[in-house]
């Protein structure tokens, strides 16, 4: 029974204690923090962690070089799990804090919305290097997004499928989420404007594995191009499927393919695939050349897009910041609307227009096993 | 014999844990500037509804279930699409939501319950991955993968909710009316009957009680609860989408039900209450913050079995000036034998 009891006030005592830990310390005076709410743990973890690295590698930078307007920057890094409930009180941790000027992330177009409303009453700037859901920005006001959306990388996908490569017959193969529903139907929109017959549109579950109904249903078709909004193990599954049934077709897709992972999984089966990128490790613009360098000084490996597009995220919010000032939440809106000129590693970014930026995307195909610049 | 004027203080004073927890949790959070505390509290109290649900299947009737998400989800969704498409009030739209929960649990239950033990856990994982696989391909009815956005917030006759500290009472209103609502079911014959099918399903049927319907009722009633949760969630963050209600939700409800203890009205709440907010105090150790969360579930298992406060009844009232006789249930429930 006291042996019961004690572990009993054991574990009152630790709860207790981790509430008390969990209090904000006092502010110090004019310090000013960015928060980051990204998925550290979990599915996405990967992911996450590539935002951290690029937007401390960003905060930090800006320390180094005096801060902004003599105050430094503090990172406020909190973990979401992919988890929109979780979004939902992190986004209340960072507005009840009146340092923290504005938010970057989440990862996911869920937690990202779920948090909207939020930022919103709060007036903080939500600013999301990936969420790609069309209507995460129509929410409010202060919702900024740095990657392309599908409603822009979808029709370009269609111009080059259609105008560019001339193919006309094109069945899709997508995955069934928020982004690949999207991405699905502008590309299957755009290409049908453009005269394009659409034979086939296949959807799967995220997760799934056996892909023979949809190969051999495609390979009847005898399509000119499948366009496959997928990610790495479920497009890399596919093709390697499609060989081992003899079907071999001219394929297309998209950003979130680049990844060394799809050579690695894919081998062989996936050599010709075509992709548009935000951005690319060779591409000759210096403002990526300095953030590849950079990174992989840091951290001694490769960037991806995610980290790419976290770090062009933190820099526009940083661009803006010195802009505007730090004394209140609304301006940095106004700051991000005013930026004008700014280049970033995934290519020039300007709000002027609305808070989905228009992209410059990079065509890039796979040869002999490597991610090479697309060339017709 | 007593005169009803002695009778209604001493009312008051064997009640008076009860109240004072109450009056606490209705006094102090006006008081609170940060706003994000009062949103931990309302997640807090949303998960209570659903853990103390879950119990009065496992811990009550000792039914095993593990998709109960899958009823969360349906009260969300029938609640944002009653409100949203047939435009009905919050009030209609959150009872909607709790009856179509139920009648999906009906549904569920009819057919299983003559199945028991790990059958029956089986059929609940199923329905909820089968659940989530609709939500996630009906385009045109759940908007897929898109989730639906911009659910209304709750108006009551005419009183449309805003702030935060609304939403914490609205909350706060419905644990108690569900915790009001469920100690009243388990301390009248439904209660003393799912209690007698847990300790003895032969001995229970033996002495008259028909253990299938009553086991198709507590599931029904399970599933409503749920489903009022679900509606609460849907009108609070104002967007819906499959992926808050994957199988992993429902882990997560056995995980909160197992910490605090069931077969009791209190550990349910504390379980609920413990694991939101643990990983909320350790957020400043970013990734590492759920080491803690895993490693504060294995000791509990570890030298705890039946969770916190699991095991046995807890009276809240001061039996000093109670004059009925405590009702007290020693034995805890057969799934977690005791440690």
């Amino acid at each position: 029974m006291i042996k019961k009891m004690a572990v009993t006030g054991m574990m009152v005592g630790l709860i207790l204690a981790g509430g008390i830990a969990g209090l904000e310390p006092a502010l110090a005076a004019g310090e000013v923090k960015i928060g980051l709410s990204a998925p550290l743990t979990g599915d996405w973890a990967e992911y996450g962690n590539d935002f951290k690295r690029a937007v401390s590698m960003v905060i930090d930078k800006v320390n180094k070089e005096g801060g902004i307007n003599g105050k430094k920057l503090e990172l406020v890094i909190a973990d979401s799990r992919g988890d929109a409930k979780e979004s939902v009180l992190i986004a209340e941790k960072f507005v009840a804090d009146p340092a923290i000027i504005a938010q970057v992330g989440d990862f996911s177009s869920s937690s990202t919305m779920a948090a909207a409303p939020v930022y919103e009453q709060a007036k903080m700037v939500q600013i999301s290097p990936t969420a790609s859901h069309q209507d995460w920005t129509k929410k409010g006001e202060f919702m900024f997004r740095v990657v392309a959306t599908q409603g822009y990388e979808g029709p370009y996908n269609a111009r080059w499928a259609v105008n560019d490569l001339k193919k006309k017959k094109i069945a899709t193969i997508y995955i069934n989420n928020d982004w690949g529903v999207d991405a699905n139907k502008y590309f299957v929109g755009e290409a049908r404007r453009l005269g394009a017959e659409i034979v086939a549109e296949e959807a799967f579950t995220p997760g799934e594995k056996d892909f023979n109904a949809v190969i051999s249903k495609l390979k009847r078709l005898e399509p000119d191009l499948v366009y496959m909004p997928t990610f790495y193990a479920d497009f890399t599954a596919i093709l390697n499927q499609a060989e081992r049934a003899r079907f071999k077709p001219t394929v297309l897709a998209n950003s979130s393919l680049f990844s060394v992972k799809t050579l690695e999984m894919g081998g062989r089966a996936v050599e010709g695939t075509m992709i548009p990128v935000n951005y690319f490790g060779s591409d000759p613009r210096p403002a990526a050349q300095n953030f590849t360098k950079e990174y992989k000084a840091l951290y001694g490996t490769d960037p991806n897009q995610f980290a790419a597009l976290a770090y062009d995220a933190a820099g526009v919010l940083v661009a803006a910041l010195k802009a505007v000032g730090t004394d209140s939440r609304a301006r940095v809106r106004e700051g991000l609307i005013g930026l004008k000129g700014y280049e970033g590693a995934t290519g020039p970014i300007s709000y002027a227009e609305g808070r989905d930026p228009a992209k410059l995307l990079v065509r890039i195909m796979i040869k002999n096993g490597q991610w090479v610049l697309y060339k017709p | 014999m007593r005169s009803s004027r002695i009778r209604f203080p001493k009312f008051l004073l064997a009640n008076a844990p009860v109240l004072s927890i109450i009056a606490v949790l209705a006094a102090v959070p006006p008081f609170i500037t940060n706003m994000y505390y009062v949103q931990v509290l309302v997640f807090i109290g949303i998960y209570a509804i659903l853990t103390l649900s879950l119990n009065l299947l496992n811990g009550y009737v000792g039914l095993l279930s593990i998709g109960h998400a899958a009823f969360y989800a349906i009260g969300a969704y029938a609640s944002a699409k009653l409100s949203m498409e047939l435009g009905l009030p919050w009030v209609l739209a959150l009872a909607g939501a709790g009856a179509i929960a139920g009648f999906f649990g009906y549904l569920i239950a009819k057919p299983t319950l003559r199945l028991s033990g790990i059958y029956l856990t089986l059929v609940t994982l199923g329905f909820n991955m089968i659940l989530f696989l609709v939500l996630q391909n009906w385009m045109s009815f759940t908007n897929g993968p898109l989730g639906i956005m911009d659910v209304p917030p709750p108006s009551i006759f005419g009183f449309v909710l805003s702030s935060r500290l609304q939403y914490y009472y609205l909350i706060l209103a419905l644990v108690l009316l569900t915790v009001l609502s469920m100690h009243r079911l388990m301390t009248c014959r439904f209660g003393r009957a799912l209690t007698a099918i847990r300790e003895n399903e032969l001995a229970a049927e033996a002495t008259g009680v028909d253990t299938t319907r009553y086991k198709i009722q507590a599931f029904v009633l399970a599933a409503f609860y749920a489903g009022i949760a679900g509606s609460f969630y849907a009108h609070f963050v104002k967007y819906i989408s499959p992926d808050s209600f994957t199988i992993n939700e429902s882990f997560i409800l056995l995980a909160m039900l197992a910490f605090g203890g069931q077969g009791n009205l209190i550990g349910p709440i504390v379980g609920a209450a413990a694991l939101i907010l643990i990983p909320e105090a350790f957020r400043p150790l970013q990734e590492y913050r759920m080491f803690v969360y895993g490693g504060v579930l294995i000791v509990m298992m570890l030298v705890r079995r039946q969770g916190l406060l699991g095991g046995r009844s807890y009276s809240l009232r001061w039996t000093r000036f109670d004059s009925a006789p405590a009702r007290i249930y020693e034995r805890g429930d057969k799934f977690l034998p005791e440690g």
